[in-house]
């Protein structure tokens, strides 16, 4: 079976299906099912809701039907309005034929079937038969005037007539029957604007029954069956396009061009369409024969019978769109006789017959869906009231009867041109800017295949070109991973999959490699620091006094000490912690003993809670190894511990009294003791502050140095904080007066007074340890880096 | 409620943080008399606060050795120093015989001999960072550090020369590129401590549970 | 000094010190008990002590005895600190923890307001005036040399304005890039993360420097036990 492809997705379906099974859209129209009246009525009553009026409107009399619909019931043959048999997915007769592009496939037999309906349309027309238009297809060339010996469209002409002979051809295939369709929703409409404006004078004969139109209808379908070959090329051609087609009449066979009675395929040389031409009196007598144009044969037929009652009213009939032909059917109703009812036929009443309103004339054999056609120009102009019509259209029509009546005596085939009017001239394309011969794409001569406009050339397809050109990508369901995702997909699929299993730890090694580094390492150093113990040498040479030693010398030397007056009491804060003790004792020492030999009152204090401790510790150790007799009372006072960090050294500095009104012991060294006269840090003669902690220190300078009064502030730290200390000693203005820096500060000071203290207890072991120290340092590091380096230089070497 | 309280203390740190820095730059009597003053409180609730930490430090291992959990020993141990140390202390005083005996030799050896397992550590310390990190840096770090230490003192009693001294190498680089670079970072140091303060002062960040 | 001839308080002091140096010791060979017990001993004597000084330093004189021998106005002025300690006690209770931080706030507030004042006038002032300072001729010691003095100062300002510069970490981003320092203070930096090294070094140096004198007391002091022992 062959599959269609839906016009909306542009997928191929089945052919049995109706609607696409991938976007649900219809595949083939929607069309009334022969003979099944009542699905009809329920089709055309879902597609056209129920209009409260229509009850009165079926009991309309006859007179309520307009004359125009009058006019267009032909008489009640039925068999006019058979519509043959159509053959298997031919296309409809209106739809340009697949290899010659006419339009016009009409069999002959079908012409006669609709002589008589066609005939009711040009009652009011001259008897002069138009030449019958024609189409070769379906470009239209606005510019072009109408070639010479080309007259106005047959089509239009026939519609102005009234000729009672023009019949109808309906192609055979496809056609709809009418019978069961019901009164469109919209008709009504029409129709009761019309009874509300219907000119007194309306003749009764033509309001048609709806009734008698849907028998009339029927009728009309039965005669179109009698010409199955005509009705099938020419059924579902729109109104607007059917008087662009002619059909052939046996009757009038003047009319018809010769190639079209012939059979033989229309001149290349196409005349203009009938929309575009201008019509003029001359152009419309000359309108191309039938033979030139591809008419569709149930439309010639038509165009046929009205060659007589051609009109001038409408000289803008090339362009006016069919449907304002009915106006002239309107007219022609008022001037000639009205159309015999019921004689509507053609493809585009049969939406008429499918409501009931026409009869159909015969049903085909084989009750196949017939397409309807999805306008007409009837159904345009159903409601179209003479009265309501605009000026200018009344004014076409007048024109176009005198235009019918001027073509209707003619009969040559060759169409001249027709002289245009004042008003349709200035219409006109201007000739330069239009294009003269339309540039017609041979591509888009494609005939559609499927959809309500199959068998229309030069339309817009249903599905884009893209989908008929290229196949739509497929794309994979399957995720595109690279290596690298699938890597750390491993990774992360192993990390979860591991997570409950539990891993034996592992033994845990009594001596590890790192314990034995850490115990030679101890070892050497133990033996490095023992030797000068064991030895009881003292031969390393204290270090000589560095600038900062020196300056803490000079301001030691330079204190002016009074016990009794207490002048030179020094503020001696320590602030150590007990960890670096060692250090801090044998730095410090020989500063202090320097004090104490001076004997300057000393009054401890510090930021620390260990600090008072380990102050008392440092003046008992300088005691021991100096053989002094500091006691406290009498020659220091430990004020305490002053708490709060920089806020309790802004106090202290401030207020000393206020902070620390008492000693650690209890006492008043204020006021009677050792520090009477003393109320603020300048009067303190020296401040010395012992600090391991950078951060102590800069306290001390920020807090309690401005408190000094230009008293000189030095500074005892450890080897560690030096770096961050020594900007206060090296810059200008000092903050610090003088430093002294870890063991070698301490020694050098020694060394300075030629003392001996705990620095040159410890000088010797400590140059010995540091030395094992660095010799360890330098080998471990240069045997571990050593690979990383050849391995490095391995791969420059590589690279290069 | 909240609000209050979260209010109350912000316009406690505002206003005090003001009058004490306010003190540096007016030098006004008394403006200096109630900043003394609020600086002696100051003293006071930080000795408080001390006590507050030595309490919490009791809680604590109090709990730990009472759940008799793994390490409860040690709490325990803890816990009888404390109290021992405590009430030798506060009965005898913190100058006395006792109190320093226990703190000179208990407090200062364990400390001291905590320094001192420092200078095994370190070596291992240097000896591994040469291994895992040897770019630029680490090289510059650990050549200051070993030039610096041969500078310190002589080895062995053998003084470097042009190593070793006040006019040697190493208080050079103790005396110029040293004092560059801690000079910029006290005075980066010191502009974070301003920035923090500042927004403390004005109450954007409020690290006293406010 | 013979451990003989130590008196028995002395001798089992001098004992109880040369244990604990022993069981610090022990943590070199890896962590174990004896090293834990010595520490959680250090840790409570010394909290111990710290809580006795600060007591006898500062709460007692300062708060508790004006408030039980003072004036009515000593006992006044005592009463808005007393207070503040009741709240700052009550942190010690976790339901009652939120009552203590008015006086965490006034902590706060002091300390911050001292730390600030002190880096303003106690730091940044003299540390810019010096470096500025650093090519003015006037400030060159006796008997130095000027073109020293001037290449001398001259180092020791780049090396501080190119530390600052390290500490820096302004970038625009840019449009498809991340982020990024100018180039100039990129490289500027790098010469700034130069002089960091170096007194990161020297600070290590120092560190090492203190462990060793503090691993050469602590010998000392063992062998003069040990060698009192022998003699």
């Amino acid at each position: 079976m062959t599959d269609v492809r839906c016009p909306m997705c542009g997928k191929l379906n089945s052919d049995d299906l109706e609607v696409c099974q991938y976007c649900q859209a219809r595949l083939k129209p929607l069309i009334a099912p022969p003979d099944d009246e009542a699905t009809t009525r329920e089709l055309s009553s879902a597609m056209y809701p129920a209009d409260p009026r229509e009850s009165e409107k079926e009991a309309e009399p006859e007179s309520a039907i307009p004359d125009w619909l009058q006019s267009l019931r032909p008489d009640r043959d039925e068999e006019e309005y058979a519509i043959p048999p159509s053959a298997e997915e031919e296309p409809p007769a209106w739809t340009p034929h697949p290899d010659t592009g006419s339009l016009k496939q009409k069999p002959a037999d079908a012409e006669s079937d609709y002589r008589d309906w066609l005939s009711s349309l040009r009652a009011d027309d001259e008897s002069e038969a138009v030449p019958e238009a024609r189409l070769e297809d379906t470009s239209i060339d606005w510019s072009t005037p109408e070639p010479e010996g080309e007259e106005a469209p047959g089509w239009l002409s026939d519609l102005r007539s009234t000729s009672e002979e023009t019949s109808l051809e309906i192609p055979a295939a496809e056609t709809a029957p009418l019978s069961s369709l019901e009164n469109p929703d919209w008709l009504r409409q029409l129709r009761e604007r019309q009874m509300g404006e219907t000119e007194p004078a309306q003749d009764e004969e033509a309001q048609p029954d709806l009734a008698e139109l849907s028998s009339e209808i029927d009728t009309g379908s039965e005669a179109f069956s009698e010409e199955p070959a005509e009705q099938a090329e020419e059924e579902e051609i729109p109104d607007w396009l059917s008087g662009l087609v002619d059909s052939p009449s046996d009757d009038h066979p003047d009319d018809l061009p010769d190639w079209l009675v012939s059979g033989s395929p229309p001149p290349t040389e196409s005349a203009t369409p009938a929309l575009i031409e201008e019509p003029s009196e001359e152009g419309l007598t000359s309108l191309p024969s039938e033979a030139e144009m591809q008419i569709p044969d149930w439309l010639s037929g038509i165009m046929n019978s009205q060659t007589q009652a051609a009109t001038d009213e409408l000289p803008l009939e090339e362009e006016i769109p069919g449907w304002l032909t009915g106006k002239e059917k309107l007219a022609v109703q008022k001037q000639g006789p009205a159309e015999p009812e019921g004689e509507v036929t053609g493809a585009e009443f049969e939406w008429l017959e499918a409501q009931g309103l026409i009869a159909p004339e015969k049903k085909p054999a084989d009750s196949q869906p017939k397409v309807v056609a999805p306008f007409t120009m009837e159904e345009e102009t159903a409601g179209l009231d003479t009265d309501e019509l605009p000026d200018w259209l009344k004014e076409a029509g007048a024109q176009e009867a005198q235009l019918e009546s001027v073509n209707a005596s003619e009969e040559d085939a060759s169409l001249t041109p027709a002289a245009l009017p004042a008003w349709l001239e200035a219409m006109r394309p201007v000739e330069a800017a239009a294009p003269g011969v339309p540039r017609v794409d041979e591509s888009e001569r494609s005939i559609e295949s499927s959809g309500p406009l199959a068998g229309l050339r030069g339309i817009l397809r249903a599905e884009p070109d893209i989908a008929r050109q290229k196949k739509p990508p497929a794309y994979t369901i399957k995720l595109q991973v690279s290596e690298s995702h699938q890597a750390h997909a491993a990774i992360l699929e192993k990390l979860i999959n591991s997570e409950g299993v539990v891993t034996p730890v592992p033994a845990r090694a009594v001596v590890s490699r790192q314990m034995l580094w850490r115990a030679a390492i101890l070892v050497i150093l133990l033996l490095a620091a023992a030797w000068p113990l064991y030895s009881g040498s003292q031969g390393v040479a204290l270090p000589q006094l560095p600038n900062e030693v020196f300056s803490a010398r000079a301001v030691i030397d330079g204190l002016l000490v009074d016990e009794t007056s207490n002048q030179g009491a020094v503020l001696l804060a320590v602030d150590y912690e007990p960890g670096f003790a060692g250090e801090m004792d044998a730095a410090s020492a020989a500063l202090l003993d320097h004090l104490m030999i001076k004997g300057t009152h000393l009054a401890l204090v510090s930021t620390t809670p260990s600090g008072p401790a380990l102050a008392e510790r440092l003046v008992s150790i300088v005691n021991q190894h100096s053989n002094h007799q500091y006691s406290r009372s009498n020659q220091y006072v430990n004020l305490g511990f002053v708490p709060g960090g920089a806020a309790g050294l802004l106090g202290f500095a401030q207020s000393p009294q206020r902070v620390l009104p008492y000693t650690l012991d209890g006492s008043d060294a204020w006021n009677d003791g050792l520090l009477a006269g003393i109320t603020n840090l300048s009067d303190f003669s020296l401040a010395i502050v012992i600090t391991e902690n950078p951060d102590t220190a800069r306290a001390w300078i920020e807090q309690a140095q401005p408190a000094l009064g230009g008293k000189p502030l030095l500074l005892v730290v450890s080897a560690q904080a030096e770096p961050l200390v020594r900007p206060y000693f090296e810059g200008y203005p000092q903050q610090v007066q003088g430093m002294l820096v870890g063991l070698a500060g301490g020694a050098a000071y020694e060394n300075s007074m030629q003392r001996s203290s705990l620095a040159r207890q410890y000088w010797d072991s400590y140059s010995f340890t540091l030395a094992a120290a660095i010799l360890i340092i330098v080998i471990a590091s240069a045997l571990n880096a050593l690979p990383l380096i050849l391995s490095r230089g391995k791969k420059v070497k590589g690279e290069a | 409620m909240m609000r209050g309280k979260t209010l109350i203390s912000a316009i406690i740190v505002i206003v005090l943080g003001f009058v004490v820095l306010a003190g540096y730059f007016w030098p006004l009597p008394v403006l200096v008399s109630l900043r003394d003053l609020l600086l002696k409180w100051a003293v006071l609730l930080a000795a408080v606060a001390l006590l507050v930490g030595v309490v919490n430090l009791f809680t604590v291992h109090w709990g730990k050795a009472s759940s008799g959990a793994k390490g409860s020993i040690y709490s325990i141990v803890l816990i009888f120093s404390l109290v021992i140390t405590l009430i030798i202390a506060l009965y005898f005083g913190p100058l006395s015989t006792w109190s320093l005996w226990i703190y000179n030799y208990i407090q200062v050896p364990v400390e001291t001999s905590l320094m001192a397992v420092l200078a095994v550590i370190l070596v291992v310390a240097v000896v591994r960072m040469a291994r895992q990190r040897p770019n630029l840096f680490s090289v510059v770090f650990i050549a200051t550090g070993v030039l610096m230490l041969l500078g310190s003192a002589p080895l062995m009693g053998i003084e470097i020369p042009g190593l070793y001294g006040p006019e040697g190498l190493r208080s050079l680089l103790a005396q110029i590129p040293a004092v560059a670079g801690a000079r910029g970072i006290l005075l980066g140091v010191a502009l974070g401590v301003i920035a923090t303060g500042v927004r403390v002062l004005i109450g954007s960040d409020r690290p006293y549970g406010g | 000094m013979s451990v003989a001839s130590l008196a028995l308080p002395d001798l089992i002091r001098t004992f109880v010190g040369f244990i604990l140096t022993l069981a610090v010791f022990t943590y070199i060979l890896g962590d174990n008990a004896l090293f834990r017990l010595s520490i959680h001993i250090f840790i409570g004597a010394a909290a111990g002590y710290a809580a006795v000084t600060a007591i006898n330093s500062v709460i007692w004189p300062q708060l508790l005895l004006p408030l039980i021998t003072g004036t009515t106005t000593d006992r006044l002025f005592a009463l808005v600190p007393l207070v503040l300690s009741v709240s700052l006690l009550l942190k010690i209770s976790p339901t009652l923890a939120r009552l203590g931080n008015p006086a965490v706030a006034y902590l706060v507030g002091v300390g911050v307001a001292a730390g600030v004042g002190g880096a303003v006038m106690g730091t940044i002032f003299p540390q810019v005036a010096a470096s500025a300072n650093l090519l003015d001729l006037s400030t060159i010691q006796p008997g130095e040399d000027w073109i020293w003095a001037i290449l001398k100062g001259s180092i020791i300002l780049v090396g501080t304005v190119t530390t600052l510069i390290y500490f820096h970490y302004g970038a625009r981003p840019k449009l498809n890039q991340p982020a990024q320092r100018p180039a100039w203070i990129t490289w500027l930096a790098w010469i700034g993360q130069v002089f960091i090294a170096i007194t990161l070094g020297t600070i290590f140096a120092g560190v090492y420097s203190a462990a060793l004198t503090a691993f050469v007391e602590r010998l000392h002091f063992m062998s003069s036990i040990i060698l009192g022992i022998f003699q």
